[in-house]
């Protein structure tokens, strides 16, 4: 019962997702997915219940680890289609212009257009991790800096030094 | 007091993951495989323990019945979770751009005039090195002064999120 508790309301909060998204996009939209996700697990132990009884404990907790690993998966993915990837969005471009190929000075204009960096910074300002001063400095507000201390020390350890962008 | 087998399931695929983890770390590192192929081969190992202790241990039901396949899907799921969070976090240090403006503030000693954290990154920056990726990993080529996709992974995985930001979103860029 555990493994189906915890599939049933990550499906059913990635469809419901999916419904109110279309309708509005939430304002802190990865907030929105953990609580929608307990919502509708809230649901799915209710129908069970009514349906089959009150599962046990154990069932109900392997349930909720398991969908809420859906939903951080889902949210980490997630990222990818709420911002767009710079190497699919250049992939993409190129794809456009068929078998006839892009021109390579096209590449200016498509770098104009499309200002990930600004608009990665301006995220995180937004999000408290970085402030900015009225001096124009940038200044880190938060210890995420260790997350990333240890992805780049992983990184290092195991040989896979090179250009990061 | 019996410990329930849904418990039993969660510790195999924590060991899972670590076996899995370790795997990759020790592959790179020790062995010099390339960091994809490490990463499939940590895969396989993290799955290998799940069903070999699916297999052997007395705990879990045969695969046949079906709490028992059901308990083998759910902790072979779990692994995939955590392996694919584990993914993420290696790789977003390589080619996050949020990840990257931390770095370069946290070298500065925690502060940086914008103006010199854009000179250091900046877009035309950012799209020529994912560009050269493309063009040194052979999935564009470079003739007669054109570029041309020849990946057919990525141009399905480009379909698949364009298609995901239009039912979700109803745009097919962040920047439409």
């Amino acid at each position: 019962m555990g493994p189906i508790l915890g599939l049933s309301s990550a499906a059913l909060a990635f469809v419901l997702h999916i419904a109110l998204w279309r309708v509005a996009v939430p304002r802190k939209p990865y907030k929105s997915l953990v609580l929608l996700w307990c919502a509708t697990f809230a649901l799915t132990l209710g129908a069970v219940a009514l349906w089959r009884g009150w599962p046990a404990a154990p069932a109900i907790i392997y349930g909720a680890i398991l969908g809420a690993a859906l939903i951080v998966c889902y949210a980490i993915v997630y990222t990818g289609i709420e911002y767009d990837s710079p190497t699919l969005s250049v992939a993409s471009e190129i794809d456009r212009y068929g078998e006839a190929g892009m021109p390579v000075g096209e590449i200016d204009s498509f770098s104009r257009q499309r200002p990930f960096i600004k608009k990665r910074l301006e995220s995180i300002v937004a999000d408290g991790i970085v402030s900015r001063r009225a001096n124009g400095t940038l200044a880190t507000t938060s210890n995420v800096g260790l997350l990333v201390k240890l992805s780049v020390a992983y990184r290092n350890w195991t040989g896979r030094v090179g250009a990061h962008g | 007091m019996a410990i329930p087998v849904e418990f039993f399931g969660l510790l195999i695929s924590g060991l899972a993951l670590a076996a899995a983890i370790a795997s990759h770390a020790v592959l790179l590192r020790f062995a010099g495989w390339a960091f994809l192929k490490g990463l499939a081969a940590s895969l396989v190992v993290g799955f290998g323990v799940v069903v070999v202790a699916h297999a052997t241990l007395p705990m879990f039901g045969p695969f046949a019945s079906g709490a028992g396949a059901l308990l083998l899907v759910g902790d072979c799921l779990l692994l995939a979770c955590g392996w694919f969070v584990f993914l993420n976090f290696v790789v977003c240090s390589e080619s996050s751009i949020r990840v990257r403006l931390l770095r370069e503030i946290i070298a500065a000693g925690g502060s940086i005039a914008e103006a010199d954290l854009m000179a250091a990154y900046n877009e035309r920056a950012l799209v020529d090195m994912r560009l050269d990726r493309l063009v040194t990993g052979g999935q564009v080529v470079v003739a007669d002064g054109r570029y041309r996709l020849t990946s057919r992974p990525l141009r399905a995985i480009g379909l698949l999120f364009r298609s995901l930001k239009r039912l979700i979103l109803r745009r097919t860029s962040e920047f439409d």
